[in-house]
């Protein structure tokens, strides 16, 4: 199967605080790279993010990320494998958390399945309650986050 | 001796909670317990924003069923501007609101009711989960799986502009018409979701009800509780997701009351206890007699099985055929918890056959899909079956439009009594002179797994995969057994 290029995925919840943050640099990227590069903003976790990667050579997921200790605001550049390795709980909404979904479909969805995945997690404190707009700290990761991305779909 | 035994992982459930049981001096339950331990109130965060927001925003509360909150909100924001939908607009809904059912009932069934009848409840936990399943039944029933989705995935795609947070219905009516390519489309899908769902149907009856052990464990006392039923029906008592009355029955099948969504205060009162953060919805007229089952007691339960219970029946004939058999073997109304798999799977063929009806209704491409909104908005409630169950939604707003008052009932919190039952009955049953094993274990989970919780539904709150922790205590109130997820 032939696949396509890249699809970027931002992953979050508007209304809680800084889990919008991975929402929010798909946004900024689809305004700066317009149709180069296939950029969806997405609500939800799980099986729906694997199904979302079908058919395209790579995938780049962008996520708010909890790491115990991390200052928010951090920028971490991760591949499935870490996950596997060190779990990092994504937060937003899951229907199956993300590593079993994604071993689910490739598993069954083999040949189009992404030859490559790279997560790119931003560091947040734990959301206390429903809140729209992002923290400054978060904030201020975004444009340097939308550069690695953009650099990383050169590769 | 103080025992603690870390089991993980434990993948399979939405939402924040803990099941905490207690052992007495012998080793067996005294008492368990299903907790909710976090808590971030929605509801706050929607009083002083205009009303026609609340279907975009409500879906956020959970990706699991946002299309649930999304019909039940419009539907409220209708009632509180007097609004009266055309026919087109109702039916493109509810086809929209059948389609989203395929969805969700069979990844929960694939992803959470079928590892534990077809890897087997006692299976190895790292196994008993939807890889394991697949490991069993082969990927090319998984490609099944996979593909039912994507065609659901599409058509709600077609009809709300995206599938997940949708846009489909606005207040008055639906984002847009449809064009006849969009229904031709619309229907060569639904019939391949027919299919799909004899299929499951087949795989629940060829696995589980040629197993007369499973069938044993599914009618035996351990997952049995004679309680209420609570459920919309239509004007000819069938089961609705979409629309129609909310009907009540009693343990014996009985219909105890009918009412209409808007005077569901006048019928359901919600009681609060200070170890969980989800109230405990019970029956006004009958009180709040503690967490127990029979006919004095204002228990009810909400959900598949609820839906099964109350309803005359089916309007779609190969989910009528199947609802006879579960009637014949479970007896109506069916009290056996595990039933909730079985009437899932029914609904599922009974969706993908309402979207093919409705596919075909020359309403569905009319050209009058919404209707201006002229009243002066004031109070509204908006009441669908989610997947899980009764979903409630009440706005208050000024004369602008703007909300003063927000309430929320959804299934997790009517079935909050129904599920602590549970867990405490098959804990009780299960475990005995302190012998507890990871399997016996897992048969507690199921107790609860059969409802199918969501608790960033529950409790509104931080919505994600939280973990679930199982806490065994001993007679001296020391943790002997402590299962966590990651």
């Amino acid at each position: 199967m032939k696949k396509k290029g890249i699809i970027v995925i931002g992953l979050g919840n508007p209304i809680l605080g800084d889990d919008a943050v991975g929402l929010v640099v798909a946004s900024e990227l689809k305004r700066r790279l317009g149709n180069l590069v296939n950029i969806v903003e997405l609500c939800a976790g799980g099986l729906t993010v694997a199904e979302t990667m079908l058919g395209y050579r790579k995938a780049i997921l962008v996520d708010a990320l909890i790491e115990e200790g991390a200052v928010p605001g951090k920028i971490l550049r991760l591949t499935f494998e870490d996950l596997k390795v060190t779990p990092k709980r994504f937060i937003g909404f899951h229907d199956m958390d993300l590593v079993t979904s994604i071993e689910l479909i490739k598993a069954i969805e083999k040949e189009s399945f992404p030859d490559e995945i790279v997560i790119f997690g931003i560091t947040i404190q734990k959301p206390g309650c429903y809140q729209e707009g992002l923290s400054e700290c978060v904030k201020t990761a975004i444009p340097k986050c939308v550069e690695i991305i953009e650099k990383e779909c050169s590769l | 001796m103080k025992k603690v035994v870390t089991i993980q992982p434990i993948t399979r459930l939405e939402g924040h909670g803990k099941i905490s049981i207690f052992l007495d001096e012998t080793g067996n339950v005294k008492d368990a317990y299903y907790q909710v331990v976090e808590f971030r109130g929605f509801e706050r965060f929607c009083i002083g924003r205009p009303v026609e927001e609340m279907p975009i925003i409500t879906p956020r509360i959970c990706g699991v069923c946002p299309w649930a909150h999304h019909m039940a909100s419009a539907k409220a924001v209708d009632a509180v501007y007097g609004a009266e939908l055309p026919k087109t607009a109702k039916k493109i809904r509810e086809m929209a609101y059948n389609i989203f059912y395929i969805h969700d009932h069979s990844a929960v069934f694939y992803a959470l009711s079928a590892p534990d009848f077809v890897v087997g409840p006692d299976a190895p936990r790292a196994e008993r989960n939807i890889l394991g399943l697949i490991g069993k039944i082969g990927l090319e029933t998984g490609k099944k799986v996979i593909n039912a989705r994507m065609v659901a995935t599409k058509l709600l795609e077609k009809l709300a502009g995206r599938a997940i947070i949708p846009t489909c219905a606005v207040p008055g009516g639906v984002s847009k018409p449809l064009t006849e390519d969009d229904r031709k489309e619309i229907e060569e899908g639904a019939k391949k979701l027919v299919d799909f769902s004899q299929f499951t149907l087949k795989i629940f009856e060829d696995v589980v009800l040629k197993n007369q052990k499973y069938l044993d464990l599914i009618m035996g006392d351990v997952y049995k509780h004679e309680t209420y039923y609570m459920g919309l029906v239509d004007e000819k008592g069938l089961v609705n997701y979409y629309d129609g009355k909310v009907r009540v029955v009693d343990p014996k099948g009985r219909i105890y009351t009918e009412f209409h969504p808007k005077d569901y205060l006048n019928h359901i009162g919600e009681h609060v206890e200070t170890w969980t953060y989800l109230k405990f919805p019970y029956l006004k007229s009958l009180g709040w007699k503690g967490i127990v089952d029979g006919e004095t007691s204002g228990v009810y339960r909400v959900g598949p099985l609820g839906r099964l219970n109350v309803a005359d029946g089916f309007a779609t004939p190969l989910a009528q055929e199947a609802y006879e058999k579960f009637k014949e073997i479970l007896g109506k109304p069916a009290h056996a918890t595990l039933g909730y798999h079985w009437a899932r799977v029914i609904e599922i063929l009974n969706a993908a056959e309402r979207v093919l009806e409705l596919s075909k209704d020359p309403d569905i491409t009319g050209k009058d899909f919404r209707v201006p909104l002229t009243n002066t908005p004031s109070e509204g409630v908006g009441i669908v079956e989610a997947p899980r169950g009764t979903l409630i939604h009440h706005y208050k707003t000024d004369q602008n439009g703007i909300l003063t008052d927000v309430n929320l009932i959804v299934a997790t919190t009517h079935n909050n009594a129904g599920i602590c039952m549970s867990v405490k009955k098959a804990s009780q049953q299960l475990i005995r002179g302190g012998n507890v094993n990871d399997g016996l274990l897992n048969m507690i989970e199921m107790a609860f797994r059969a409802y199918d919780p969501c608790l960033a539904c529950g409790t509104h709150a931080l919505p994600g995969q939280m973990p679930l922790d199982v806490c065994i205590y001993d007679a001296n109130g020391r943790l002997v057994v402590e299962i966590k997820r990651p």
